[in-house]
């Protein structure tokens, strides 16, 4: 009860110098009739480390499918943490439950981007299917590369752009719908803010990557952008800027990472298939709790 | 995942241009991928004679075997080889793996679908899919509401089209899920390689697709009416005039089954028989290569020739099976790919593991107003056809076909659907005297009967015209031998 009022109260995150939270995401896979050899790949838990974000412990727990659950951890080619889990079989439900905590910190310095300069050019700079821009975006983009060639600063733009370019509902877009037609609608939601300024960004030569998370106090998962420059002062020469286009701002201290990609498609918390007569229904539930925060006097500057 | 440098001597693979398109082979100027570091090695060793003499070789030996298909123009049929590219393909374990389980959770889920549209019907009530869209198809047959299919299997054979976008991800472009073609060629192009290149074979340990045909009359077997031991099973060809009438002889022959046109099948007393030299004798499993409006003149089309008359009533008995059942076209209409990914979700609560393209479909009005404004940069196909036919890739197209393209999607927005055009990846192939990038896809071939079974390769398909992204051979594409790796040493290693 308590743990609960600390995390839905009204914070001013800006005077935060580092918190701790713990996420508790549970799916729960339902089917007609029993279903063999499921194997589930989960992305629910984030990487060891992510910029400023530290995982501090983490659990995942299978119930409902006997002793011999067989769990394969690895990494993608992004650097999330991706559990395989193998059951050789389920009578009725199968549930995943991952809990995890993270510390999360601002010192205000720059921030690694956790991969080369070069390495994000060649990964973070295609377009997909997704994230293509049409003459729009490319008109948007030429705007604003003619105004700056500060790469920061198109970055800057495209977010400021990007964040009044539709309005926010649920509904209008599904996890689908390209950052084209989102655009079009003038509607969407975070994952549609994230592709749109994606796109741009990417057209505007900056390496970019789409980011999936969580909000203290927000009843869903949320999703924003990192943008990628040159930092031959860091470790990997890279520094990564997270825009937050839904809310139109930078991304701060409350901003729980759990994985990255080059757009939606390479973050889905899970997939999997299974063998059996039957069909599977999915229902999900999260949690986000503020396990302690540390708050500083004065305001620490974004 | 690091790339390797070319070797300095071959100014061939080291000029070679990606053009800012994802490469098979090169993950930059100079800088080849590792599973393909052999290859590249063997490649600059050949001279262009060499190469030359390969082609030619591969040429001839398509030729004298009649591996060839029919172009339709106006009402003379046209016969050609497929062009075949002599650089193969190459997927890694990891990749196919993807691919694998991707192609398998589709196919499940299309076919609880397909049970459930000619069932229960559940999923009009409040489903993912506008009922007006399944109900509308072309493909739907309202007949077979009710019609039991042996162990629930609709598409026995599935020959999906996969391609890559500029940043290398794999996307089910379309699903063909009612008579798919190609894996003649699957098989053929291998038979070719081997044939003009065995060196290269030993640098790798390919999976080997020969198997195919065997797989295939396994599931023809297994799909027998009930109480049928020694299925009787019979390729129904339409005929020399087919444009994949080489791919029937050969699978008939490489099943060792008989293969017949519609006048040599007849239906007495509720069950199918075939005319023989010693009689009739009784059908149990038709492998049909015929479309279901051609099947049975009693049923559908009353002009066709091709059919057999009571086919259909024997069908719906369950006297004879047929593969792909009648009705799957309803899954593989375009407007409703557009929604497979929900259908996956809906039927298995999975999230799918192979994205679909993001697709338009104008009869959502918000759709509609987006691809007219957008015909430009939008490739617009129509939602029944297949071969590359009927289609604007608004980019290459004229002010005059964008022009048509409008007034045929205000007159029928249900018949189309529209997608951006994606980059598609490229691979090298061997032009005049050098390499150049082609656009590829790639079309793996699935065999469900119960159980799902991907053969490990695929048709390459390449867009031989420079710039060009229609792979479909009667659009002049060409193909490539297509190579699935085996795991590496070091299994452990699940990522690059």
């Amino acid at each position: 009860m308590e743990k609960a009022e600390l995390g839905t109260r009204r914070r001013d995150w800006s005077r935060v110098r580092w918190a701790i939270f713990r996420v508790c995401q549970r799916y729960r896979y339902t089917y007609t009739e029993p279903a063999t050899d499921i194997r589930q790949r989960l992305v629910m838990v984030p990487p060891a480390t992510h910029g400023e974000q530290s995982l501090l412990d983490h659990r995942l727990a299978v119930a409902g499918a006997g002793p011999d659950v067989e769990r394969r951890w690895s990494e993608d080619d992004f650097g999330n943490k991706v559990c395989v889990v193998a059951l050789p079989r389920v009578a009725r439900a199968v549930e995943f439950e991952a809990t995890f905590r993270v510390r999360k910190q601002r010192s205000g310095q720059p921030v690694p981007a956790g991969l080369g300069f070069a390495q994000a050019g060649r990964s973070l700079l295609a377009e997909t299917a997704l994230t293509a821009a049409d003459e729009r975006m490319r008109d948007v983009a030429a705007g604003i590369a003619a105004r700056t060639d500060s790469p920061r600063e198109r970055a800057e733009l495209a977010a400021e752009w990007a964040a009044g370019a539709i309005s926010y509902r649920i509904g209008a877009t599904g996890v689908q719908t390209p950052a084209a037609l989102a655009l079009h609608l003038g509607l969407g939601v975070c994952q549609d803010y994230a592709h749109i300024l994606l796109s741009v960004l990417r057209r505007l030569g900056v390496p970019a990557r789409y980011v999936s998370g969580h909000l203290p106090g927000e009843g869903v998962p949320h999703a924003w952008t990192e943008a990628i420059f040159e930092a031959p002062e860091l470790p990997g020469g890279a520094e990564a800027v997270a825009f937050d286009p839904t809310h139109r701002r930078r991304t701060g201290v409350e901003y729980i990472t759990v994985a990255v990609g080059r757009d939606f498609a390479d973050v889905t918390p899970t997939s999997g298939y299974f063998s059996g007569p039957g069909s599977g229904r999915l229902s999900a539930e999260r949690r986000v709790e503020v396990v302690q925060v540390a708050e500083s006097e004065g305001v620490v500057a974004a | 995942m690091t790339a390797v440098p070319v070797s300095g001597a071959d100014s061939r693979l080291r000029d070679y241009d990606t053009g800012g398109f994802w490469d098979e082979v090169f993950a930059g100027p100079g800088a080849v991928r590792p599973h393909y570091a052999a290859l590249a090695g063997q490649m600059a060793t050949l001279s262009p004679e060499e190469v030359a003499r390969r082609q030619q070789a591969a040429e001839y030996s398509f030729q004298s075997r009649g591996i060839t298909f029919a172009v339709n123009q106006g009402s003379e049929g046209v016969e050609k080889i497929m062009p075949f590219d002599l650089v193969p393909r190459l997927i890694t374990a990891h990749e196919w793996r993807q691919i694998e389980r991707g192609l398998e959770q589709r196919i499940r889920a299309l076919n609880l679908f397909l049970y459930d549209v000619y069932h229960g019907q559940r999923i009009l009530a409040g489903g993912p899919v506008p009922p007006e869209l399944i109900l509308g198809s072309e493909g739907y047959r309202r007949e077979f509401l009710g019609v039991d299919v042996p162990r629930n299997v609709y598409t026995h054979i599935v020959g999906s089209d996969l391609v890559r976008d500029g940043s290398g991800r794999f996307y089910v472009l379309e699903d063909n899920l009612r008579t798919p073609s190609g894996v003649s060629y699957l098989v053929e192009n291998r038979r070719v390689l081997k044939r003009v290149w065995p060196q290269i074979f030993r640098e790798y340990d390919v999976r080997p697709v020969e198997g195919y045909p065997q797989d295939l009359l396994a599931v023809l077997r297994d799909v027998a009416p009930a109480g049928v031991e020694e299925a009787t099973v019979v390729l129904l060809t339409p005929g020399v005039y087919n444009s994949a009438y080489f791919e029937h002889t050969f699978l008939a022959k490489a099943m060792g089954i008989e293969m017949v046109q519609g006048s040599d099948l007849f239906v007495d007393d509720g069950s199918v028989f075939m005319r023989t030299t010693h009689g009739r004798q009784r059908v149990d499993v038709i492998y049909r290569r015929v479309d279901d409006d051609y099947l049975d003149p009693l049923a559908f089309r009353a002009d066709s020739l091709l059919g057999v008359p009571g086919l259909v009533a024997a069908y719906r008995m369950g006297r004879v099976s047929l593969a792909n059942a009648i009705g799957t076209g309803v899954a593989d209409d375009k407007a409703i790919y557009a929604y497979v990914p929900d259908i996956i979700r809906y039927y298995t609560g999975e999230d799918p593991i192979l994205p679909n393209v993001p697709t338009y479909v104008p009869s959502r009005r918000q759709d509609l107003e987006y691809v007219l404004e957008h015909l430009s940069e939008l490739v617009v196909k129509s939602v029944n056809g297949s071969g590359g036919y009927g289609m604007l890739v608004g980019p290459h197209a004229s002010q005059a076909e964008r022009a048509a393209f409008r007034e045929k999607l205000l007159a029928d927005p249900r018949g189309y659907i529209a997608q951006p055009t994606l980059a598609l990846s490229r691979h090298p192939c061997w032009v005049e005297d050098h390499f150049e990038g082609r656009h590829v896809d790639l079309r793996p071939f699935g065999l469900f009967g119960g159980e799902v079974r991907v053969t490990p390769g695929g048709l390459t398909r390449v867009a031989l015209r420079r710039g060009s992204l229609v792979v479909n051979s009667s659009q002049g594409g060409g193909g490539k031998d297509t190579w699935v790796l085996g795991d590496p040493p070091d299994v452990s290693q699940e990522s690059s």
